[in-house]
């Protein structure tokens, strides 16, 4: 069963990537949000691909919890520290990949996001060196196109294959990815996009980004919201010692539980 | 293994399901300038400045310029972007300087109204620097004052960013912002489609007269219509004739001359300046009013700048103008007063039809100094609409629409009069220290019913204005010099007894209810004493040294009745000759 | 309640009191000869208007309108029976606060205290005024003029709240009162027979002020009458339309339930209220029946500054009143208009214009240039419109229209140096 949903999760990160190739063809970053409604109704297929991409990313970062969920409730991890510590850098990756993306959208919403994103990181010690990002508003969409198009699906992949030793997926699983990314655009919507000079009342980001947003909203500052985001990265990492294994699990378990509740 | 083949023949399913309805949908056609119009494709063209071609729809009514359907496309669009809480976004982006004018001009804020009301019913010691109907909006649950309620029941109606849909009768409707004048509708096709309407500089004066209907009746008496008694008669074929709307009526008096004689509308005259306002809040009408008679009756021809050739050329139906006149207050282009050579030709903004202006002559009558001090319209005024004794009734538990939070709201207010003349206006010192037509403006007796109480009070003022009812021919002179009208002293029998005016009015005020005991219609006594207020620090009745000095001069104009009458080149030196005796006058 | 009244006044017919002319035999028989029973003049002077040639009949002889309308002479006996005539002796209660009265001889004259014995009481100045009221001569002595019709004009409010009194019909402007009544007279005071004068004429004012040294009296205005100098206003109501509709229409009224008249203010009142749709009637005063269609009436405007003046039978120069200017509409049961807005007769207007003497006499005259600047007699109107041609008479009965010489002398120099001595 496990094999499954690791399976899954890999063809599902194909199928994002190549519908992902087909959307960026007609993405342009000077024009972002003109260039995404473009895509939406005028381009031939164009509202397809991009729910196709939207889904199949939303399965895989959802299919990657539940991959991590399943490998660390067996006893005990079977990997090698190395492949270990690369799964974390990809799931901190992916989590990148699915901001930057969201942003790329370059809605309100998107906006908005990219917004908390900067305060975060403005007040932070160490991360505001990553204030370059942000900084020209012109080439704003550019950097971001970027790292999500090109940067970071490089480093993911080369994070997986350290992770996986074989990057390759069948074609039956690649069916079931692409049904169930397609399954799921029958039955629910895209979040709407929100023009830029629309009066919207509540303006949110990704759904995994909520309980930040929220925490930030009731005053807590950049710094402690940081350092609780990266939490469970350092609470992963350090599961691979046997010893505290229970412990941590739980502490994890806490922090997902806190996480979620201030996700709503 | 079976579950693996299970899923994927679903997953298959699913796929071919998706890619099923994906095939079949339509795949739009890009059409230019965006979106709107796949759907929208017969929208007719508006005008020459906003053509669609260029603007499509998206620039001025929002939405998403990319939908191809109907639920997507309509998120965020706007109806109306020209109501001011949208124009900024909307006209704003080309016409900023005009949304920032109009904000604050007086037509929007209704300043000048809400002044002058809380002044005259004792709330504010000057009428000065209240505030304007945008922050009256603004303020909720703070204790209403009574003139203030009156203002939100009967005055808010009419004002610039009004909300269309609440009036009953679409015939009534004002408001919209921009387009409360700049629209013109042109109805709807024979199938009954909707012909987008159109944004123009020639705004027709039906536009103006949807609010200019009221108060001093401008709009109706440049028209020659005279709002009456409301009898309704001549009745024909059973009915009420000369219905101005359900309950009031009007009867025909000779129409200004500007309109009988050249039909010009409102913004043949009125400048974008005065009516858009010059970017100042002002307190009062006059002091953002732009145009007077001089600046086309004795104009001073220009270079014509920038915004003249602009607009002269939007226009279509006047050539390019090399000088014009501009206004002596603000100095706003007359664009269509053109001096192309010898002649001074205007244009009527409407469809260019020319005239040949008559200039303000040089003849005695304008020149003389012992009339400097007349206004044009003291003179050329015919009529003027004069309704006494407006009596207001106040019912605290009744409920009455607020114009301003546009619901009903406590308090109910009843207007009465005590009765209407039109003949023979009387005349003041009006706020520009000139001679000027006066009115009732307004004469208020109240009576507020709270609690089962009944509380009366009273503000009567004199108010002076233009009336629109210029005539090329004047009133005689007996009939400013000898009238008792004209003086402000009221109606009844004026004569001169031992050297000293001596009036009886007519009008027993106390007898007839008023809380007063001058005769209603008298603005000064004969002695020169002031009865009635202005609303206005300059305004006044003639005072006793004016009263004496006009009615000494009707001993002279009693014979010397022209005014080429060599007496009148020098009246200070003619009067001095007559009191040594040496003129024939008394042999 | 008002059919109550009305079969009580059919029971007390059309005879006199028989107790007022046992022993007044030689009054009751001068009486029915007189103004006030037959209303000989103001029905035939409003014939004559509405275009009844050589009319010459009484209340008495009054017949009654014909069924087929052709033209407003077919229509106007309905017209004087229904409006007009609620003021004849006959008539005890039209409606109207202030006109009741008591029938025939006590209409004027009150009764005996005790039968036999001769109590000569003066005739109370109320008693004449139940009639001679509002348009007419009568009111005006008091300094009354009554207000126009529409609902928005019952203003102020008095202190207590309520709407102003009305009487005879309607609420009053109060204008400036006759001398005479402000030093106490009334009506009888002046039109008696004494001295061998007809009580229903007027009244030489020379029978008291004899002396007329002073001021103005100077043989240049030896032919100009004593009340064109010395009253004060006049009652001009310009243009009456009236309209007779035998359909029930009534919601356009609404703001105008109050025309003068009692029976229809109570009419109205009631019709706009019921639900159901109540038939139009209106009394018939002279054979107290009702009788089916309802006469509503309008004016153009009123005025009480402007005068015109013109010469009576006897040369004396007079002021001018409308009475009245008639525009006439008659709309049958079926919705036909058989009279619209008809407002002449073979090139003849339907309005009578008469001189009279306004009751608002003063000390101080007129000024001179109310007369002799008077804008309506130089016709200076410089923009005339129907407006201000309502002011100018077209057709005077019992007199004649200023002549040509007349009003040149208006403005002779003559009289500009007589004023300008006045000046002085």
């Amino acid at each position: 069963m496990v094999r499954y949903v690791a399976w899954l999760t890999q063809a599902l990160f194909i199928v994002s990537l190549l519908s992902g190739l087909i959307v960026a063809f007609a993405y342009y970053p000077s024009l972002a949000y003109d260039s995404v409604q473009k895509l939406n109704y005028i381009i031939p297929f164009g509202s397809f691909f991009r729910q196709l991409h939207y889904f199949s990313s939303e399965a895989f970062l959802v299919s990657i919890f539940l991959h991590i969920v399943l490998e660390i409730s067996k006893n005990g991890i079977k990997i090698s520290f190395n492949s270990w510590v690369y799964s974390i850098l990809a799931l901190l990756l992916a989590l990148l990949l699915m901001f930057t993306g969201f942003v790329l959208k370059a809605d309100q919403s998107a906006n908005a996001a990219a917004q908390v994103a900067f305060s975060l990181i403005k007040d932070t010690p160490l991360l505001d060196n990553f204030l370059a990002f942000f900084k020209d508003n012109t080439v704003f969409y550019w950097k971001f196109f970027i790292w999500h198009a090109i940067f970071l699906p490089l480093i993911i992949i080369y994070a997986l294959f350290k992770h996986v030793k074989k990057l390759s997926v069948s074609i039956g699983y690649f069916t079931i990815a692409l049904g169930i990314s397609l399954f799921l655009s029958l039955f629910l919507h895209m979040p709407r996009d929100i023009a830029l000079e629309e009066k919207a009342l509540h303006v949110k980001g990704p759904w995994f980004f909520w309980g930040a947003e929220n925490l930030l909203q009731i005053g807590l500052n950049a710094v402690s919201v940081n350092l609780l985001l990266l939490l469970p990265f350092v609470l992963l990492l350090s599961l691979y010692r046997q010893s505290s294994a229970k412990i941590i699990k739980i502490l994890l378990l806490i922090w997902a539980f806190i996480y979620a509740y201030f996700s709503i | 293994m079976r579950i693996f083949q299970y899923s994927i023949f679903a997953a298959l399913l699913a796929i071919a399901i998706s890619l099923y309805i994906n095939v079949d949908k339509p795949i739009a056609i890009p059409s230019q300038p965006d979106q709107c119009m796949s759907c929208h494709e017969n929208t007719t063209n508006m005008d020459v400045s906003h053509p669609i071609e260029v603007f499509g729809c998206f620039k001025c009514h929002g939405g998403n310029k990319f939908a191809t359907n109907k639920k997507d496309a309509h998120i965020g669009i706007v109806l109306n972007p020209s109501r001011l809480e949208h124009a900024n976004r909307f006209c704003g982006e080309c016409h900023s300087d005009v949304v920032k004018r109009v904000n604050i001009s007086m037509m929007q804020t209704e300043n000048g109204i809400l002044n002058t009301l809380k002044f005259q019913w004792g709330e504010l010691s000057t009428p000065m620097g209240y505030k304007g109907i945008d922050e009256l909006q603004k303020e909720t649950n703070s204790t209403i004052s009574l003139a203030e309620n009156h203002f939100r029941k009967a005055c808010a109606s009419c004002h610039i960013n009004q909300h269309e849909d609440i009036f009953d009768d679409e015939k009534y409707a004002r408001g919209g912002g921009c387009v409360d004048c700049h629209r013109i509708e042109k109805g709807r096709t024979e199938g009954k489609k909707y012909i987008h309407a159109t944004l123009s500089t020639k705004i027709p004066s039906s536009n103006c007269l949807k609010c200019h209907n009221r108060s001093n009746r401008i709009g109706l008496s440049y028209f020659g219509k005279y709002e009456s008694e409301g009898y309704g008669t001549p009745y024909k074929h059973g009915e009420f004739t000369n219905k101005l709307d359900n309950s009031r009526f009007y009867y025909e008096l000779p129409a200004d001359i500007h309109h009988s004689k050249a039909g010009l509308d409102c913004i043949d005259c009125h400048t974008e300046k005065g009516v858009m306002g010059d970017g100042k809040k002002h307190h009062h009408m006059e002091e953002a009013e732009d145009i007077k008679c001089k600046d086309c009756h004795k104009a001073d021809f220009k270079k014509a700048d920038s915004l003249s050739v602009l607009l002269s050329d939007l226009n279509e139906n006047m050539p390019e103008p090399n000088l014009i006149a501009f206004t002596k207050k603000k100095n706003s282009p007359i664009y269509n007063l053109q001096k192309n050579g010898e002649n001074s030709k205007f244009y009527r903004k409407r469809d260019g039809k020319v005239f040949n202006l008559t200039k303000m002559s040089n003849k005695p009558y304008h020149i003389s100094k012992i009339h400097e001090r007349l206004d044009c319209s003291s003179c050329h005024s015919s009529w003027m609409p004069s309704c006494y004794g407006c009596h207001e009734v106040y019912f605290e538990d009744g409920k009455q629409f607020d114009w301003v939070d546009r619901k009903m709201t406590k308090g109910a207010w009843q207007e009465f009069r005590s009765f209407l003349r039109f003949e023979k206006p009387s005349l003041g010192v009006g706020y520009n220290k000139k001679i000027m037509p006066f009115a009732p403006g307004c004469q208020v007796i109240g009576t507020t019913f709270k609690d089962k109480k009944v509380e009366q009070f009273h503000f009567m003022a004199m108010a002076g204005w233009d009336p629109h009812t210029t005539q090329k021919e004047v009133r005689s002179c007996v009939d400013c010099h000898f009238s008792p009208e004209a003086l402000g002293l009221g109606r009844g029998n004026l004569d001169i007894k031992d050297k000293k005016i001596v009036f009886e009015p007519f009008y027993n005020s106390k007898k007839s209810g008023m809380p007063f005991d001058y005769p209603i219609d008298g603005f000064v006594s004969s002695e020169g004493k002031q009865f009635q207020s202005t609303s206005r620090k300059e305004a006044r009745s003639f005072n006793k040294n004016e009263l004496t000095k006009i009615v000494e001069a009707y001993k002279c104009i009693l014979c010397h009745d022209s005014y080429e009458d060599k007496i009148y080149k020098d009246f200070t030196k003619s009067k001095e000759f007559f009191r040594d005796g040496k003129t024939p006058c008394l042999k | 309640m008002f059919k109550i009244i009305l079969l009580l006044s059919v029971f007390f017919s059309f005879t006199f009191a028989q107790d007022c002319v046992d022993c007044h035999q030689k009054e009751s028989v001068k009486c029915q000869k007189s103004n006030h029973y037959t209303l000989q003049n103001a029905i035939n002077v409003t014939r004559t208007a509405w275009g009844v040639k050589d009319s010459n009949v009484t209340l008495q002889t009054i017949p009654h309108s014909k069924i087929d309308i052709k033209k407003p002479a077919d229509l106007v006996d309905d017209f004087l029976r229904r409006k007009c005539l609620k003021c004849h002796l006959g008539v005890k209660n039209s409606g109207e606060k202030g006109m009741k009265r008591k029938r025939n001889c006590l209409a004027c004259h009150s009764k005996h205290k005790t039968k036999g014995k001769c109590q000569p009481k003066k005739i109370a100045m109320d008693k004449c005024l139940s009639c001679h009221n509002k348009e007419f001569v009568g009111t005006d002595y008091k300094g009354l003029f009554p207000k126009d019709y529409s609902h928005s004009f019952r203003a102020p409010l008095q202190k207590n709240g309520n709407y102003p009194s009305q009487k005879y019909g309607i609420d009053f402007h109060n204008l400036n009162q006759d001398i005479h009544y402000k030093k106490g007279m009334s009506c009888v005071d002046c039109h008696n027979n004494k001295n061998g004068k007809n009580w229903e004429n007027g009244v030489a004012c020379k029978e008291c002020h004899k002396d007329l040294t002073k001021q103005n009296h100077k043989n240049y205005h030896n032919n100009i009458s004593c009340s064109a100098c010395h009253s004060s206003w006049n009652m001009s109501s310009y243009e009456l339309s009236v309209f007779r509709d035998d359909m029930a229409d009534y919601d356009k009224w609404k703001d105008l339930t109050l025309q003068e008249d009692g029976y229809l203010k109570k009419f109205l009142t009631k019709a706009l209220k019921s639900k159901k749709k109540i038939k139009p009637v209106m009394p018939d005063w002279v054979d107290m029946k009702m009788k089916k269609g309802i006469w509503y009436s309008g004016w153009r405007y009123r005025r009480w500054e402007d005068f015109t003046l013109g010469n009576d039978e006897n040369g004396m120069v007079k002021i001018l009143r409308p009475i009245f200017q008639y525009r006439v509409s008659y709309r049958d049961a079926n919705g036909t208009m058989l009279l619209d807005d008809v407002s002449s007769v073979d090139g003849k207007s339907l309005e009578a214009w008469s001189p009279y003497s306004p009751h608002t006499i003063t000390k101080k005259a007129k000024s001179c240039e109310r007369c002799h600047e008077n804008n309506l007699l130089l016709k200076n109107s410089k923009k005339p419109n129907v407006i201000y041609d309502l002011k100018i008479p077209k057709n005077i009965e019992h007199g004649s229209a200023l002549s040509e010489e007349q009003i040149y002398r208006l403005k002779s120099q003559k009289y500009k140096k007589e004023r300008f001595k006045m000046l002085q």
